[in-house]
This record gives C-alpha cells, structure tokens and sequence, in this order.
C-alpha cells in the first residue's frame, strides 16, 4: 500500500523552484560571485588566421601594459583535453587551425588591462591553405586539420580515421541495399544541407579557477551543464586525480548543451595553474563574440539519403550519407555523428540499411552538443526527403509515414526492437489540429499558405554506462535537501525531482529544495544532457527519497510501537490513524528520537539513491548491430500552418501543433514549457539561423547583430502542445526524455510546408527571407528544386561587391 | 572594452571648453548605443568621451507649424514616436521610429545620433530625406545649417569638424495634405538592421501632387529617387503599369553591396517590391 499522501506528486501542475529569485534578480550566477582584490582577470589573444604554423608570438608590448601580470602561451600549457577524442588544446600549439583560436592568455589585474594586453599580442604566422567544405575534405583529405589523429586517445566507441580528416566514421550495415534498390519499384535520392548554428543561450561562458599553491587543490566555479563531466576531463587532460579538483555550478542562464563537457575552464586553469600567478583566482568571462566564435556550435551537414520504395509505398531500402562538419574539434561532436548515425531510418521501418556518418574536421569553430544532438540534423534530412518520396510515388505525405511507420517490435537499423509508442496517434491529432490534409485560404490577402507535417524520434545519446546518483536529506524542520548534480538551467528538473520527492515522501512540494551542483557536496552525476535526468538521476532521486521515507517510517513505528505498514506520511504530517498519531516532521527527524525504552535512536535522515542504465550494449563498430543501442526513444510529431509573403519571401507561421509520447509528465508545467520553447527554437532555426564565414573562414555572424534568433515578434500566434503517456518499462514513474525532441523537427516540417505553398522544395537550412524570395520566384518559371550549396557560398561572396569607394 | 575618461558637461559652453582642449581621440556621446557598441568591439578607441546627456539645451522635440518639427540631439527615438504632431504630419519619421530596435534601446537611442552615425542601415536617415532635413550644427567657428542629404558624405562619414557638434535637425512641415510611410525589410519582425528601407512622402503641396522617395541601406550616402519621383509627378492614383516603372526607377537609383545580410541582388528586387508596397500604404493613408 502506497504510505504517502501529497497534492504535489509526479503529474501535477506546480509552480517552479528558483522563478521567484529569477524574477526578482536575485540569484547569483557566476559572474556575481564576488573574490575581492585578490581576483585576476583573464583574456584571450585569439588567431587572425584559419590554418597556419605559428612562426613567433611577441608578448612584450602586452607584458608593458599596467596591471597585466602573465601572458600565457599555448607551450607552455600543453594539454589535450575532449570528452571522447581528445583533440583540443586550449591555448594553439604550434598551429593555429581556425581564426579566433586562443593563442596566448593575458592576466591582469583588471579586465581592461587584460583586453589591452591581448589586443598587444602579436603572432606571426606560415600560413597553410584553410579546409571548409566536408564533403570535399572527406573525399580529399590532401589538407589535414589533425594530421596527430593517430595519436589522440578516443574512448571506443568513436572511430577516427587517421590520415584524414575523419574524426569519426559511424555506420550501419544490415541486410543488403543493393538488392533492396533493384527489387524497389520506386529509387528516390535526394540531398539536404544546413550551415552551422549556434545556441544563443543568455549568459555567456563565464568560469574563476584557483590553484592552492600548497597542496596543488584546484577549485573551479563556472557557468557549466555537469560539474562531475567537467571535473573528468580536466583530470584526464591535466593527468590530475579526481578528489584533487572541485567543480562548482551556480545556476547558469541557460546552456542547450553549450555548456556541456569542459568548455573554456582549461583554457582558464592555463592562467590559475601559472606560477607567476601564485594561487590567486584567475577570471575568464568570454564575449558574445567568443562565444559565437570558440564554444560548440550545432554542426553544419550536407547529408544524402537513397529509399528504395515498393509499389505499394513500403521502405525496402535506405543508403544514408551524412557529412557533419565538425570544425576543428571533435571531442563532443563525434558524438552527434553516432547519434544521427544509429537512427538513421528516423520513425521508419527500414529492412535493409547503410548508413555512413561522418564527422569531418575543417578549419572553423567546433561542433559539440546543441539540443538534439545529432536528431534536428537528421530528421531535418529525413522528414524532407520522405515528404519528396510521398511526392514523386504520389502518395499522400501522412499515408506514406503512417505506412512506413516503425511500429512496436519491428527493428530500428541498429536491430533494436522498438518499443511501445503512441505515434500513430499523435500523428493523427497533429494533422487533424492543422488540418494538414485541408487547403485554406491565406490569412493575409496576396501571400501564399502552405501546411507540413514532419516526425521527431531521439533516444538519450549518452555512453551505456552514464550513471547518476542522489541524496535525498531530511532536515530538522520537516523539509527536505536534494542533492542531485543535475543543473537546472531553466527546463525545470529541479521542480520534477522535488515533485518525486513529494511523491515518495508525503511532504510539499514547497518543503523540497534542490541544490545547485558542487562536486563536493553532491554525489556523482554524469551530464546534464540528452533529455536524461527524469530518467535517469530521476531513478536516483526516487530511490533516495524512498530510502528516506522507510527510514523515517520505520522509526515511527519503534516510536509509536505500531507496525510500520500502518503509518502514512500526509502532506508532511505522519499519521498512525489505528494508533490515533499525527505529528508533523521536526527535530526529532534529525536529532533522534526517544524511544519508549529511554534511548535515543535515529539521527539525521538521509536517503541515498544510485542507478546506471542496466541492459544497453554498445553497438558494434562494423556493422551498427546491438540488441539494445538505447535506453528508450522519444517519439513525436509536428504540423505547422504557414504564409509567404511573395514580394519578399517572408514567412509567417500560423499556428503550430507538437505532440511527445513523453510516457509520463512528471511535471506538466515543464513539460508544456519544454515543449513550446523547444518548438520556438526549431522554428528559429528553420527560419533564420546560420554561421556563415568568409572566404578567409572569418565568421560573419559573430554577435546578435547578425546571428539572428527569433523574437516574441516572429513566433507563431498558436503553438498547441500535448503529450501521450505510454510507459517506459524501466523509468521511475513510466516517463521518458522530452527535453530535446521539441526542437528536432518544427525545420522540416516548414520545409513540408514551403513546398505545399510554393511547389518548390528548399533543400538548404535556414528558409531565409532571402532563400524563400528565390523559391517564390522559380515557381514562377515552374523550377522544382532550390539549392545552395553552403560551402560555395563563400565562393560566391569572395566575388561579390561587397563594398563601396 | 579598454579603460576610458568622461566628462559630462552641463552646457553647450561648457561642452566646447571641453572639447577646444582635448586631443584628437574625443569622441562626443548622445544615447552611446552606436558609440559603446564600437568601443566593445575595439572599432573605435577614445580616450575621452564627452557626454552630452546633461545638456538641457540639447533635449527636446518642438513644433511650430510654419518652421516644422526640431528634434533636438538628445531626444529619443522613444520621444519622437510617441511625440502627437510626429503621428500627425511626419508618418513616415514615426513608422521608421517604431521600427527602430526595440522598446528598451529607443528609449536611449536618439534620431540625431542615428545620423550622425551615417550608418547606411540607420532607419533615421531615409524619412529625414523624405521630409528634407536640415541639420544644425554648433561649433567653435559658429554656427551652420546642413541638409541631411549633404550631412552624411559616405559609410559613417559626416561633415562635422573637430569640435563641432550636431544640435538638432529640423524637418520642415510637409505643404498641404500628406501621408507618409516607411517600410523596412530585416530578417526578422523586431530589431534588426534594414535589409532595406523605403520611405515615402504624398504631398498635395501648394501645386500639383508631389512624391518623395527614399531609401536605407542600398547607398554609401542618402538618396532620394529622382527619376522616379518624376514619374509619379501629378499622378493622383498610379495604376500598377505605373508603379512597375517606378519600381524600376527606383531599383536603377540603388547601388547596393553584399553582405551577410543579404546580397546585392536581393536588396536591388526588394527595393522594388518596397516602392509599390510603400507608394500603396502611403496612397491608402491619403
Ligand atoms: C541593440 C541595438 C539595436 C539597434 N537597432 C537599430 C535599428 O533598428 N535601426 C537603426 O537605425 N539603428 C539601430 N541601432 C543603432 C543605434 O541605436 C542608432 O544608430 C542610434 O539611433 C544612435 O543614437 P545614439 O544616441 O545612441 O548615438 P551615440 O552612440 O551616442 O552616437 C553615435 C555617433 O554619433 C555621434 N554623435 C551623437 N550625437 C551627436 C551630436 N549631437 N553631435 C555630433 N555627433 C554626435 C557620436 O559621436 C557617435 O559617433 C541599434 C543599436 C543597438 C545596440
């Protein structure tokens, strides 16, 4: 019998935890830490140049400016850090391989003196011929980015190809194409690209590491996802012990994955770990420009997919070719690769498959984790190229997923069966909620209204041992402390697991606190990423508040002298109702209780909880094949209404409507939150988002002058959210990951719905004004098919008028 | 940003005390929202910046009917697009304002200081041409008028000489019945800078009827589309073979570059399809 009583369990709509002191401008960041005088500031000189030896740095005229203390070069800090591969210096290291590289790192007693400093940096380069194109660097490899590659320790999973630029090479091979393509009445080969885009998060990196000069401890606070992976990869980039580094995270304004693994504290420790800087706290808090230019992007793709299509508009077939342009870093990136690479058949069932992905370094800012992580790039690919297939086999878009569609038990590519979902169903609501079938009328009078459906899937990208663990403490006033290391950067864990608490623990929600990660405080958590903590540390906080409540109960029950089943906790209160008992959770909780024979018994209450995934097998390097890849996949739908004004190729979204089978809201609030926000910033993506460069491998969106982001002004007026609950068997109350999928496929599904209102298909992200004006006019000359290749764009600028005299 | 100095003086005479004697790296702030943004970027490296915030003579927005509208250096662009007679008689100036940024910059930006900053892009400067602006300077050598068409002479370039500064600009009130608007094309729906802007003018004037066209971001310096304007001369309603030729006018008068934000190309048809769109506001407004 469940012994706990709450209003505030798992499904209920709560209010969040920290929105008071986010709203009143009270909570401390990062940057509001305050270290007084000793604190020094640290700047980054960065690389002019995308690829060239580094012949001299002259830091004399940078060490002359006032205040500034140490300049640090990349020799004198060598080492390679990567969450996978480790790849990444964080200062250059005789080659600087993409402008905006760090070079050199000024300390200075201020920011200004700092910034002086690196501006009087000055390098000289040899320079060697810069590589932009993947597609072109991974069939040529005549230029290599790292030619070490052989060297780099990788975990296994990730298989680099020295010799080329070919930091990882995922594939699938099952069952036999070729055949399936000559059995096939239909062969569809389409191609679909996207540049490089960035998370555009509020807060900018920001980190202060300190190295005690005696003992070699070395602290850390900084803006990050995970303190724990943090905390690893500086260990095993320095050869450091673990218990020798402490990671702190206040809370961080917002990350999206940019701020997961080690980002710049390395880059930082080069400063603190100086001996002319004798222990002081040293502060690196990046621009907006760094940001853009030398933190993860969202790698850009040129992908391929070939179907072979039966006459009735079954799948036999698919040949998957994926280019991710991974920039000059893979440690994080060769992840996204595998991810899209072992779902590569998207929501369908595919008998036979081959599948290439590929990371491939060129001379530009790194790929790394980005919401979705590899998913948003390939159902981008996916989602397009099934809506062309539908098309040339002339078969209804709906019907053609529905027929295809990967159904409970029927194999994903990697030969995992999947599980039980409700998407047949949320397709249904989702066409019926935009009436994708219907053609109406365009809203404003001479624009043009089109409709596109497009499937989301992602399963927790995340290695088969990540593992998490809780602490769950009972304090003498009747609330409750979770330590959980996950950081809630605004998708709201902290108000889910407080919701588990309250579920296991009988007591409110308003007396359950989390705690922002310390690695020293907190038990070991793995990342805060791939839609995993309500799965996977929800386990932990579960387990622990359970522990917790037998502990309490079971010395009630001594206490009272009554059995411990007949003892319920009730909204904080524990209650004997046959024993006529009802007290409320105080000191005794922590102190211990007096127990009818005089003693004392108990002491502070705390439940502990641990959990790794305990049935996933990595799949095989060869051929793709696992009995189980994943965890569990989320799956979803999205169906979107939108305008084109034809004079300028403007769009509009109507209305939107995206359904998740998130097997169970544990907080609706946040579910729906996640939903819209993930939903506004696919619709963002899809419409203006890109890095671009020159032809020198400058970037020209460097800050949000021109790295445009959707406003309130650009989203739709109607964004419809909703969910189905089908179990996840192994999960604390049933519910799966949701906190990436909304973003994964609102892109395509505009895409759908371009071709719907114009009858040209736009092979290439984003569906700019400027894009969509081209498409408006070929329909008028009846073309079909636009594309721009990316890579040529910066061929096309090189010759453009591009100033005036 | 590096470290800098500043004064602020509370009179335009304590203004030129300061600058008479400081050196050449002085720069004068208004609203700083060009100014501090180059100096983050490391664009631009003053020494002193002299701001001009504190300068009563420098605030405000007047309307006198037979002059016209002076908005003086500091007055926001917030204050211009909430400002009666500007709705009323200069519409084309209040639609460009409303589409400057956002709420909480144009409650800091100022109309004279987008101009000074003769930033091709700068949506001040299409509707002060529409409406022929007239800048009055200030300086050690006296005083000057300048249209707005000759203040600006390139890419963030003016005329202004070391010392000298802008007090206001004035735009005479348009003769007889008018409607005005503005266009702007960006990437998005709120704070970008224009891709392209059109700004348009319809006077009844004193004669026949009269149309004045200018346009943002597609120029190194203002301009107002002569050839155009000319065809429309007189016209009570163009029909749509009219306005396809304007288009073309207008589309012949433009020399724009490419860059991030659009190409040549693109800019050079949106110039077009603006003008008719613009010319049907302004007539629908009439
Ligand atoms: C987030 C953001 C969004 C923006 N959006 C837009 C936009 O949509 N459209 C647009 O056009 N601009 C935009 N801008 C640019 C900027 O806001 C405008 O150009 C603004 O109007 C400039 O006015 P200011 O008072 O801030 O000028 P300041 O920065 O104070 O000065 C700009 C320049 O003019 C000079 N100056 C200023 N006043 C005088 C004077 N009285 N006499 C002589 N010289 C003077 C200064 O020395 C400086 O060189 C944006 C800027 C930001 C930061």
């Amino acid at each position: 019998m469940k012994q706990t009583i709450t209003n505030d369990g798992v499904g209920k709509w709560v209010t969040r935890q920290y929105d008071v002191e986010k709203a009143a401008g009270t909570l401390q960041y990062t940057d509001d830490l305050r270290f007084g005088p000793e604190l020094l500031h640290a700047k980054a000189a960065r690389s002019t140049i995308a690829h060239g030896e580094i012949v001299s740095i002259d830091v004399s005229e940078a060490m002359k400016v006032p205040g500034v203390v140490k300049v640090i070069l990349g020799d004198q800090f060598v080492h390679r850090f990567g969450l996978y591969l480790h790849d990444r210096t964080p200062l250059a290291v005789g080659k600087v391989r993409y402008v905006g590289e760090p070079i050199a790192l000024v300390v200075a007693e201020t920011e200004e003196a700092a910034e002086e400093g690196a501006l009087k940096v000055k390098a000289k380069y040899k320079e060697l011929t810069p590589i932009f194109d993947p597609v072109k660097e991974a069939t040529d490899n005549s230029i290599l980015v790292h030619p070490e590659l052989e060297s780099y320790e990788h975990v296994p999973f990730i298989v680099p190809q020295p010799g080329t630029n070919l930091a990882n090479w995922f594939r699938i091979r099952r069952g036999d194409v070729e055949k399936a393509f000559e059995e096939s009445e239909y062969v569809v080969e389409e191609a679909v690209n996207c540049p490089q885009i960035a998370h555009g998060f509020l807060e900018p990196h920001c980190c202060i590491c300190k190295e005690d000069p005696a003992t070699g401890y070395l602290t850390i606070w900084t803006a990050a996802q995970s303190v724990f992976a943090t905390r690893e990869i500086i260990a095993a980039g320095l050869g450091y012990p673990l218990n020798k580094i402490r990671v702190i995270a206040p809370p961080i304004g917002g990350g999206f994955g940019g701020k997961a693994g080690m980002t710049i504290e390395a880059l930082c420790l080069a400063g603190a770990m100086d001996p002319d800087v004798k222990g002081r706290p040293v502060k690196l808090h990046i621009s907006r420009e760094e940001v853009m230019l030398t933190s993860w992007v969202r790698q850009g793709y040129v992908a391929r997919i070939k179907m072979g299509i039966d006459k009735d508009g079954k799948i036999l077939g698919m040949k998957n070719t994926f280019y991710f342009d991974t920039g000059v870093s893979a440690e994080y990136g060769a992840n996204p690769v595998r991810s899209a690479g072992y779902t590569s058949t998207g929501c369908y069932y595919v008998p036979n498959v081959w599948t290439d992905s590929y990371a491939v370094y060129t001379n530009k800012p790194f790929g790394g984790a980005y919401r979705g992580f590899g998913l948003p790039e390939l159902m981008g690919v996916m989602e397009t190229i099934i809506d062309i297939a539908a098309h040339k086999i002339g078969m209804d878009p709906v019907e053609f997923r529905l027929k295809n569609i990967l159904e409970p038990g029927l194999k994903t590519c990697t030969g995992m069966p999947m599980h039980n979902h409700a998407l047949p169903k949320i397709i249904e609501k989702v066409v019926d909620k935009v009436g994708i079938q219907k053609k109406e009328e365009p809203r404003r009078p001479g624009w043009k209204r089109g409709k596109g459906l497009a499937l989301a899937i992602k399963a927790p990208a995340k290695p088969a041992d990540a593992s998490s663990s809780a602490i769950v403490k009972v304090l003498g006033d009747g609330t409750v402390e979770i330590l959980a290391a996950t950081m809630d950067m605004g998708q709201g864990t902290y108000t889910s697991f407080a919701q588990m608490a309250s579920e296991e623990l009988g007591i409110p929600v308003k007396k359950i606190r989390c705690i922002y990660p310390d690695t020293n405080s907190h038990p070991y958590d793995w990342q805060t990423v791939a839609s995993r903590s309500c799965w996977a540390m929800g386990m932990a906080v579960k387990r622990a508040a359970a522990d917790a409540r037998e502990q309490i109960i079971s010395l009630y029950a001594q206490y009272w002298q009554v059995p411990p089943e007949s003892i319920v906790i009730e909204h904080g209160i524990v209650k004997c109702r046959s024993a006529g008992k009802a007290e409320p959770l105080d000191e005794r909780i922590q102190n211990g209780f007096k127990m009818p024979d005089g003693y004392y018994h108990g002491g502070p209450i705390i439940g502990t909880g641990s959990f790794v995934p305990p049935d996933v097998i990595y799949p095989d390097n060869e051929t793709g094949q696992s009995p189980k890849s994943v965890v569990h996949f989320t799956v979803g739908a999205v169906g979107i209404d939108v305008e084109v004004d034809p004079a300028t190729g403007c769009v509009e979204v109507n209305r939107v409507s995206s359904g998740y089978d998130v097997g169970k809201a544990i907080s609706p609030m946040n579910v729906r939150g996640q939903i819209e926000g993930g939903t506004v910033q696919g619709i963002s993506a899809g419409l203006m988002e890109g890095m671009y460069y020159d032809e020198k491998g400058r970037l020209l969106t460097p800050d949000f002058t021109d790295y445009k982001i959707a406003t309130i002004k650009d989203i739709p007026e109607e964004i419809d959210s909703f969910w189905e609950e089908t179990p996840e068997e192994l999960s604390p109350y049933g519910n799966r990951g949701v906190g990436e999928h909304s973003m994964i496929s609102p892109a395509p599904a505009i895409g759908n719905a371009l071709f719907n209102a114009l009858g040209v298909r736009i092979h290439t992200y984003p569906f700019s004004r400027e894009r969509v004006y081209k498409a408006v006019q070929m329909s008028k000359t009846g073309e079909e098919d636009l594309w721009d290749y990316p890579y040529v764009q910066e061929q096309n600028y090189k010759k453009a008028k591009k100033e005036w005299f | 940003m590096l470290a800098f100095e500043m004064e602020r003086p509370a009179s335009l005479k304590e203004a030129f005390e300061i600058l008479s004697r400081s050196g050449p790296d002085t720069a004068v702030k208004a609203g700083g929202t060009d100014l501090l943004v180059w100096m983050k970027k490391n664009l631009v490296h003053p020494e002193l910046i002299v701001d001009l915030s504190l300068i009563e003579e420098l605030k405000g927005i007047s309307f006198d009917p037979s002059g016209g509208l002076v908005i003086g250096a500091l007055a926001t662009v917030n204050e211009v697009a909430e400002h009666p007679q500007v709705g009323k008689f200069y519409p084309a100036l209040m639609d460009a304002a409303l589409s400057h940024s956002d709420f909480v910059m144009r409650n800091k930006a100022t109309v004279v200081g987008n101009l000074c900053s003769a930033v091709p892009s700068g949506d001040m400067i299409a509707p002060c041409c529409v409406y022929e602006g007239v800048m009055h300077l200030v300086g050690p050598a006296g005083r000057r008028k300048v249209p707005v068409m000759e203040f600006i002479t390139g890419p963030r370039k003016n005329v202004l000489q070391k010392g000298e500064i802008v007090k206001s600009v004035e735009l005479p009130l348009p003769k007889g019945h008018s409607a005005g608007c503005y266009l702007k094309l960006g990437r998005r729906n709120a704070l970008d800078l224009a891709q392209v802007g059109v700004a348009c003018v319809i006077t009844d004037g004193p004669g026949e009827r009269e149309y004045r066209l200018s346009f943002g971001a597609v120029t190194p310096r203002p301009v107002r589309a002569k050839v155009a304007e000319d065809l429309l001369r007189g016209v009570v309603s163009p029909d749509e073979s009219l306005l396809d030729k304007v288009a073309e006018a207008a589309m012949a008068c433009v020399d724009p570059i490419t860059d991030v934000r659009a190409s040549r190309e693109y800019r050079i048809s949106m110039v077009g399809e603006l003008t008719k769109k613009a010319l049907r506001k302004c007539l629908e407004r009439f």
